[in-house]
């Protein structure tokens, strides 16, 4: 018996998919708010949202799986790992549903995205583009490998030269054979592309030790301003630079993970971020968007030398800047703040110095990340794109 | 892409093979086919429970879609599944290596010979490949004529009540009228006098009054009177459906007004899960047995290499690892093991359950060989007795010392002891005749093997040396099937030879005993023993364990077989225990959080046991019955929830698992009249349900039987009553009726 019919499987999993995509549309923004999606960057970029399955409704019992049937040694009170949420055996129905991931690609993730969050297309600034070159089959030569030959236009040529010498004469069939010199290949040309760039500046404050649900949520916003920009530039640069009371640049996973613990100052982060741009990407040809994720702790005297650095230098020349507040456990703060001692400022002030000299500023957006959900995430993505810049 | 291509002849080889071992140790089957798949294919054919062809549905796809994932992502892999038809469908996974597949294959034995030779599936429909083909079609058709909207929605109302059936109704009848119009009045009159009790033996006239009260006679009178109205009401079809039924498809497709179409369509559905009801209701029973004779097979001489063995091993273990909840793999393997073992040794019946000595219990294999030689001599001649005592000693001496064919370091504990001891002695027993008897075989088998050899290499096999050997397989069993023969084909001679080996050993300690050459002290026999033995005067019997496994396959399914072999002993020897989930506050390195973590709970037998039984009892679905299609005298449809403990589920997700469920009814009932659910709560308003209670708390959980009380509440769905605002709108209600009280049920 042969399995050849199995291939209509195809109709089904369409169908399914069909209304399941209808219901991540509705849905998104609670799953983008639970942090159930994720960017995968090895599959084509291909989205993955974990949600439950679609179940028909039946009746079943109300009893959750919490209690259930195991083997192994221990006592009464013996810790056995902490509750899975996801499957569960035949002996319970489970509350939720099963979870199952659906895959999306990343143009129809954008659709949703866009639409859930409302964020319009970003406008790339007018002269900031930049010319690449690159060489594309489009035209033809005498010369080249056998591999690249024109057949078609070879023919052609040999006919040419046929009827030139007399020897094709319709209607007498005859045979036309391409010589050596007869051949055209197929040869490239330069063009010159216009290709809009994007540069993403990611600056943190390590001297304070973030927790991993920080962590968790701080990447998640990184990865969806990544998705975000991708999807609006043709090409999109990183850069991610950490900084206590010196300033350094990194790859993404010392981003995440460093942990210093000294002094703070602030302003050394954007003089950094001034010398890299300066270094490396023209202001002409990228487009440049500034995230600054701290919890507003900084040395005292250094707050003002921060905020011009940002009104004169930075902000004239980036496409946005965010700032991006999380908390930090700093151990020593408490008892320093008894002490009364006023060499630092507290944490979150230099969120309000920035809220109120630049609330009126075009490129500038500040947003509250707390560690206990992914929403503050998804608000803080609303806030950097909505205008659009 | 068809399967010989992919059926290597080397994987044809070792399934002829695992077949004959079955087949040998008495599996019984119908042939198997089996297809390999890749794990794409795999995850698909599961999708569609195992058939090819299934009627399309979006369900198939999510299915397909979430194992293909699983499989992508490494966390489930599918080893084979099996399907209950003839001929036996098997599909294995493409990428198996040879172990894997040889070993699949002997587990698929096992699920084979369990679904032909369980009573619970002989009403099967074994033609299940055709009818969901059909199936299929005909929703194709259906499609086409009546439009693809309308069938679909209404294929997903159904599919809500999929597993609402009467899982007993395919082994008895409840059919209200089935006997003849002269029959049911000779009944009538019968039943209209009330049967006096009368006695076992003659008691003097007057006691007459004391056996038989003047009030009970009226009483029953009355009684029966009512019975009689009741039949003749359901004769009459006043009652509808004339008895309370489970099987809510089928009241439906009799009652409810519904297109042709329709009713057809249920009523393939329907079949469906009737023909699945068995499998779920033999799941523990199914994966157990077939892990036992995986084992069994795989273990046998000849089908590993040693280094194999160890891979193999691991991987029967890997599979019935321990996971959180029960692994029903494990949980039905050994339970199986255990019945053989227990009726291998003789540790059943009142001989044994009732043991009040300690002593006996502890060495329990000795005693046991104990009763059986007392059995057989020491009634008539205490000598006879002693003599086979003193062989029975120096055996055991000789066994311990590794001279009897089993290693020395079987003997080291006393756990190998008991699974050797009875085992090897009453092979010691029988050796005789089982030398006979495989000496015998060996000589009827001698000229059959010489035969086959010679036709094979006739019909070219020695030249064809790819097909040579499926060639000589083949010729060898024609052979013996042409002098029938066949159960001598189950053994190869290779076979005997190591049998007869085995008992060689045997053998030369009954030749050295016999002349005395044994050394030996006589094993002691405390006083309980006999004590014991002349208390029981049933015979022990042992070596009964590969019957009563036989039995057990034919005549049980997972509850029956839970409630008499989940013993106390089972279930302390395995260590199992109920854990809950607790919130615990637990310190992480940015502060402390709360979280969900499952404890243990108890290890009572008895809780566990109810709590498996309640697992096991209607495909752990609540019991839903239709009582009334005419209440209120309005054609309105009366549902109720057999409540046994544990409330239905009317909260979760917004109350979709009761408000779409009466939704859909409500629809399938025509969509005018209202339907009821009569059902008992536990939940108080902004309260948890009883089970949560004593979840969050630090009080020890009692052996005791908890007592609950709840309310009786109806559930209704339907449009409002004519004369209040907005009667066009249909909707869910809840009228709260009498406050009930019961036992909690685990």
């Amino acid at each position: 018996m042969s399995l050849s019919r199995t291939g209509n499987i195809k109709a089904d999993e369409a169908e399914y998919l069909a209304i399941i995509k209808g219901k991540i549309r509705q849905d998104l923004r609670r799953y983008l708010g639970a942090g159930n999606v994720t960017i995968r960057q090895k599959d084509g970029g291909l989205i993955s949202i974990a949600m439950h399955e679609i179940e028909i409704p039946t009746w079943r019992y109300g009893f959750p799986p919490d209690e259930g049937v195991g083997e192994g040694d221990g006592e009464p009170g013996k810790d056995l790992g902490p509750v899975d949420e996801d499957e569960h055996g035949k002996g319970g129905q489970g509350h939720g549903s099963r979870k199952i991931v659906i895959d999306l690609t990343p143009e129809e993730f954008e659709e949703y995205f866009m639409e859930v969050l409302e964020l319009p297309r970003i406008k790339p600034k007018g002269d900031r583009t930049i010319f690449e070159e690159r060489e594309k089959y489009t035209t033809l030569s005498r010369k080249g490998p056998l591999a690249m030959r024109h057949l078609r236009r070879s023919w052609m040529e040999a006919l040419k030269r046929a009827i030139g010498e007399g020897q094709f004469k319709p209607p007498e069939k005859t045979v036309v054979t391409p010589r050596n010199d007869d051949f055209w290949f197929k040869s490239w040309d330069v063009v010159r592309e216009p290709k809009n760039n994007a540069l993403i500046i990611y600056k943190r404050d390590v001297s304070g030790s973030m927790g991993a649900r920080e962590r968790r949520v701080v990447s998640y916003l990184c990865n969806l301003c990544e998705f975000w920009l991708a999807r609006n530039y043709d090409r999109l640069e990183k850069v991610y630079i950490i900084h206590d009371d010196q300033a350094e640049e990194v790859d993404q996973e010392r981003f995440f993970i460093e942990d210093w613990g000294g002094g703070t100052m602030c302003s050394t982060a954007l003089a950094k971020t001034i010398e890299v741009i300066e270094g490396r990407f023209p202001v002409s040809q990228w487009n440049i968007y500034s995230v600054y994720l701290s919890d507003g702790f900084n040395f005292g005297n250094d707050n003002e030398t921060f905020v011009n650095i940002l009104g004169e230098r930075i902000l004239p020349i980036v496409n946005q800047f965010s700032y991006g507040q999380i908390g930090y456990t700093r151990d020593w703060w408490p008892s320093y703040k008894q002490s009364g001692a006023n060499t630092f400022s507290s944490p979150g002030t230099l969120g309000q110095i920035i809220l109120s000299r630049f609330a009126s500023a075009e490129n500038v957006a500040f947003a509250e990340i707390s560690p206990d959900n992914f929403e503050s995430a998804i608000d803080a993505i609303r806030k950097f794109f909505q205008k659009g810049n | 892409m068809t399967d010989e291509l992919r059926f290597p002849t080397e994987l044809k080889l070792w399934k002829y093979k695992i077949e004959r071992l079955a087949r040998r140790f008495g599996l019984n089957f119908h042939p198997v086919i089996y297809h390999i798949v890749t794990a794409q294919e795999m995850s698909e054919v599961v999708a569609r429970h195992g058939f090819p062809t299934a009627p399309h549905h979006w369900r198939v796809g999510q299915e397909s879609v979430r194992l293909k994932k699983r499989f992508r992502f490494g966390t489930g892999r599918i080893y084979e599944i099996v399907i209950n038809t003839i001929p036996t469908c098997a599909y294995l996974l493409q990428l198996n290596d040879t172990i894997t597949q040889k070993s699949v294959m002997a587990h698929v034995c096992g699920h084979a010979d369990l679904n032909m030779n369980n009573a619970y599936f002989d009403p099967t429909n074994r033609q299940m490949l055709n009818a969901f083909a059909s199936d299929a079609l005909q929703l194709e058709r259906y499609i086409e004529i009546f439009g693809s909207e309308r069938v679909k929605e209404f294929y997903d109302w159904i599919l809500s009540f999929e597993f609402f059936i009467d899982q007993n109704s395919l082994y008895m009848r409840r059919e209200a009228h089935a006997q003849s119009e002269d029959e049911r009045n000779e009944d009538r009159e019968k039943h209209k006098i009330p049967r006096r009790i009368t006695p076992r033996e003659e008691l003097p006239s007057y006691m007459d009054e004391f056996l038989n009260p003047q009030e009970w006679l009226e009483e029953e009178k009355t009684r029966l009177a009512e019975e009689i109205q009741a039949k003749a009401d359901i004769e009459r079809g006043a009652t509808v459906p004339p008895e309370p039924t489970k099987d809510i498809l089928a009241f439906l497709i009799r009652y409810a007004q519904l297109e042709p179409w329709q009713k057809d369509w249920m009523a393939r559905i329907r079949r469906q899960a009737y023909y699945f009801a068995p499998m779920v209701r033999t799941k523990l029973m199914h994966e157990g047995w077939a892990t036992l004779w995986q084992e069994e097979i795989m273990t046998e001489a000849g089908m590993l290499s040693s280094s194999e063995l160890f891979q193999f091993s691991n991987e029967l273990v890997g599979v019935q690892r321990k996971h959180g909840g029960i692994n029903p793999y494990r949980l039905g393997y050994e339970i199986w093991k255990d019945i053989k073992f227990r009726w291998n040794t003789g540790r059943h019946g009142t001989i044994w359950e009732d043991c009040p000595y300690r002593s006996i219990r502890d060495q329990w294999d000795e005693f046991a060989i104990f009763k059986t030689i007392a059995d057989e001599t020491a009634k008539s001649d205490i000598t006879a007795f002693y003599t086979r005592w003193a062989e029975f000693s120096a055996f055991v001496k000789e066994l311990k010392a590794g001279n009897l064919g089993y290693p020395q370091e079987l003997f080291i504990r006393d756990l190998f002891t008991s699974d050797h001891l009875i085992e090897a002695w009453l092979m010691y027993k029988n050796v005789e005749i089982e030398h006979e008897r495989f000496e015998r075989m060996r000589r009827e088998m001698e000229p059959l093997e010489e035969r086959a050899e010679f036709i094979a290499n006739q019909l070219g096999a020695s030249f064809l040396k790819t097909f040579s050997e499926e060639l000589r397989l083949k010729t060898r069993h024609d052979v013996y099937a042409q002098e029938d023969k066949l159960d001598l084909w189950l053994w190869t001679h290779d076979e005997v030879l190591r049998e007869l080996a085995g008992i060689k050993s045997l053998m030369d300690f009954n030749k050295r005993w016999r002349k005395n050459q044994l050394q030996h002290s006589t094993i002691p026999i405390p006083e309980e023993w006999w004590l014991w033995a002349q208390k029981c005067t049933d015979p022990m019997r042992l070596g009964l364990g590969n019957k009563k496994i036989f039995e057990v396959r034919a005549a049980y399914d997972d509850l029956m077989f839970l409630e008499e072999f989940f013993t106390k002993e089972f279930c302390e020897e395995h260590k199992y225990f109920i854990y809950k989930a607790k919130k615990v506050w637990r310190w992480t390195p940015s502060g402390s959080e709360e979280e969900k973590r499952y404890v243990i709970d108890s290890r009572s037998f008895r809780r566990i046991k109810k709590r498996l039984l309640f697992q096991y009892t209607n495909f752990y679905l609540p019991i839903i019955t239709v009582v009334d299609a005419n209440y209120d005298n309005n054609g309105e449809m009366y549902l109720r929830h057999k409540h046994n403990g544990v409330d239905l589920d009317y909260w979760s997700n917004d109350g979709m698992y009761m408000k779409d469920v009466l939704q859909r009814i409500f629809w399938l009932w025509g969509g005018k009249k209202r339907v009821h659910l009569e059902t008992i709560i536990t939940k108080k308003e902004e309260e948890r349900p009883w089970w949560f209670s004593w979840h969050q708390t630090e009080e020890k959980t009692t052996e005791d039987d908890r007592q609950l009380s709840g309310t009786r509440v109806l559930f209704s769905y339907g449009f409002r009553r004519i004369g209040e605002q907005d009667s066009n709108i249909a909707e869910l209600q809840r009228t709260d009726l009498d406050k009930v009280t019961f036992t909690a049920p685990f």
